[in-house]
């Protein structure tokens, strides 16, 4: 405002000063329609400007790439406002796909204003505090800027992709029943083994094959029990193993895995505990069912890349978040200093699981894309050697008793868990 | 429409002055009256508003040399009120740009020219009889002349100061 004022100031002032040194009436007769323009700013600068703003947002808590409409409402309870730019201001990595963030009108008193506009955005959290209005007259001398208040929070969570049933054996599972054989003998569908008869076993649970070699005695079936687990997942959020294509990142694919993985889980009713190991280490502890499953949602909507020196290698995972013996689901594209972790993990009861996205497919797959094909040998070369010693990686995991899937990011995740299930 | 008056005010507070300037043989003048104009001319052509604020201040400039110098002063009161025009439409077209819808558009930029041709009109009226009416001054009324202005600087920096503490 201060700048638009000042040149016609300072020119009505000069032509003044000059017309008065110059003694020439007709200097001073240039500086009239100045003059005349000043006041009339001046006169129809609005008196009070009270403004009463609404938001609404058909959803504020959606899944990454769905769009949500929003929709500004703005009152007039002062005076007449000849002009008003309204900016709703959209933080970085909003992308506007429908209608304008940015409206200029004139509101008489008593009128009302739509700003309606729909936005897209990729997985995170978003926030809007103020809208910047800024009303006058309609020379834009006498403007005042206002900002009102009008939050909005937007949560992306990553999109759920279907997974069937994760097969998990870990040493120790919990009292209530779900569908984790638990090692143990009693009620269930799995043969377990065989024990001395009891007063008060059923019936059609007597092993008579063996009670007929022991004619004095009776045998009873027990079954294998089937209960819930504890199971952590880890997601690994360290930049050094993160890979970006173009405008792709392995993170978010590893992002979505967790996401699926811990709805197929929490579906089991398994009790999931969630770790993000990166810039800082994030945690949800572990629980149960859908409310869980929106708080593990939550915590990865708000997952991102970090790098800490501290956090550099994956030996001070805070292990002690995890209850002994459980199952622990690592979701990483993993380096050669992680083995020794995974060892120490195993070697402390811990049934490890390592879910890998790939780096070199997710790589190499741009790549071929783009040339269809490796034309150079030396290429070519190059791609056997590393997926060799990945290869040497991921088997050296195997034999300390990991189970590990390497998983094309290409591919549907449910596909490659059925391949580990399958070995 | 805002375009075709601003490229018009330009054109015309180009001209007039470049006529004025060659009636008289003022060739450097007349240089850069046109120079500036066309500068001006090219840079609004092409959508940017940063030709605006030199451009209204050299042909103010421009037309207070020619009012004092030149046969036509009324013509250049008239050069710079086109100037005052030229550069509220180039800043108004800044705005407009967010004006999306067309109904809203249309009746901003409608009050906009209406206001600005009732302004220019209710200016250039007093500047006629200003410059048509002579009058004899002497240094004591041309004193109470000074101190009035001196007051109205006061004045109107005052009324700067508190909008912008308003504005903040």
């Amino acid at each position: 405002m201060k700048n638009h004022l000042l040149l016609p100031v300072v020119l009505l002032f000069g032509l003044l000063l000059l017309g008065l040194v110059s003694l020439r009436g007709e200097v001073l007769a240039l500086a009239l329609p100045l003059i005349v323009y000043i006041s009339a700013a001046l006169w129809f600068a609005p008196e009070k400007v009270d403004l009463i703003i609404r938001r609404e947002a058909s959803s504020e808590w959606v899944p990454v790439g769905t769009p949500v409409a929003v929709r500004l409402t703005v009152h007039n309870a002062g005076d007449m406002v000849e002009e008003l730019l309204l900016t709703d201001p959209l933080p970085p990595g909003l992308e506007l796909i429908e209608g304008e963030n940015t409206l200029l009108a004139s509101m008489p008193p008593g009128g009302e204003l739509e700003l309606n506009y729909t936005i897209r955005a990729p997985r995170g959290e978003y926030a809007v505090a103020h809208t910047a209005v800024t009303a006058g007259e309609t020379f834009g001398m006498f403007w005042r800027e206002l900002r009102l208040d009008a939050p909005f929070s937007l949560r992306v969570r990553p999109r759920m992709i279907g997974t069937r049933s994760i097969p998990i054996r870990p040493p120790q599972t919990r009292g209530f029943s779900g569908p984790i054989p638990s090692r143990q003998g009693g009620a269930g569908v799995d043969f377990f083994s065989v024990r001395e008869y009891q007063s008060g076993d059923p019936q059609h649970r007597i092993n008579w094959r063996i009670a007929a070699r022991h004619p004095y005695e009776l045998y009873t079936n027990t079954y294998q029990v089937e209960r819930v687990a504890d199971v952590g997942l880890i997601l690994d959020a360290r930049s050094r193993v993160d890979v970006r294509v173009g405008g792709d990142s392995l993170f978010e694919h590893a992002v979505q895995a967790t996401a699926a993985l811990a709805s197929s889980l929490l579906g089991d009713g398994n009790r999931v505990g969630l770790l993000v190991y990166g810039g800082m280490i994030q945690n949800v502890f572990p629980g149960y069912g859908k409310i869980q499953r929106e708080r593990i949602l939550k915590a990865l909507a708000q997952a991102r890349v970090g790098h800490n020196y501290a956090l550099e290698n994956l030996g001070y995972l805070p292990t002690r978040f995890f209850p002994s013996r459980s199952q622990i689901v690592l979701i990483s594209p993993l380096t050669i200093d992680d083995i020794p972790v995974l060892v120490q993990l195993c070697a402390r009861g811990y049934a490890v699981m390592v879910i890998c996205p790939d780096p070199l497919d997710f790589e190499v797959g741009e790549y071929l894309q783009d040339k269809g094909g490796f034309h150079d040998s030396r290429a070519e070369y190059a791609y056997r050697l590393v997926r060799a010693e990945r290869s040497f990686l991921l088997q050296q995991i195997r034999r300390v008793g990991v189970q590990v899937m390497n998983w094309n990011v290409d591919e549907p995740l449910a596909g490659a868990v059925q391949e580990v299930v399958r070995r | 429409m805002t375009r075709i008056a601003l490229l018009v005010c330009i054109g015309l507070c180009t001209i007039l002055p470049a006529v004025a300037a060659a009636s008289t043989a003022q060739w450097v003048l007349l240089l850069i009256g046109l120079g500036m104009g066309a500068a001006w001319l090219v840079f609004e052509w092409r959508g940017s508003g940063r030709a605006a604020v030199p451009g209204m201040v050299s042909v103010t400039i421009l037309s207070a040399v020619l009012a004092i110098s030149g046969p036509a002063p009324l013509v250049m009161v008239l050069v710079a009120a086109l100037a005052l025009s030229a550069w509220d439409l180039s800043r108004f077209r800044q705005r407009l740009v967010y004006a999306a819808q067309d109904d809203m558009r249309r009746s901003v930029e409608r009050r906009h020219l209406r206001r600005l041709l009732f302004v220019n009109i209710m200016g250039f009226l007093p500047a006629i009889l200003a410059v048509s009416i002579r009058v004899r001054i002497d240094f004591y009324v041309l004193l109470l002349v000074g101190g009035v202005s001196l007051l109205a600087i006061y004045w109107m920096l005052g009324l700067v100061a508190r909008m912008a503490r308003k504005a903040d």
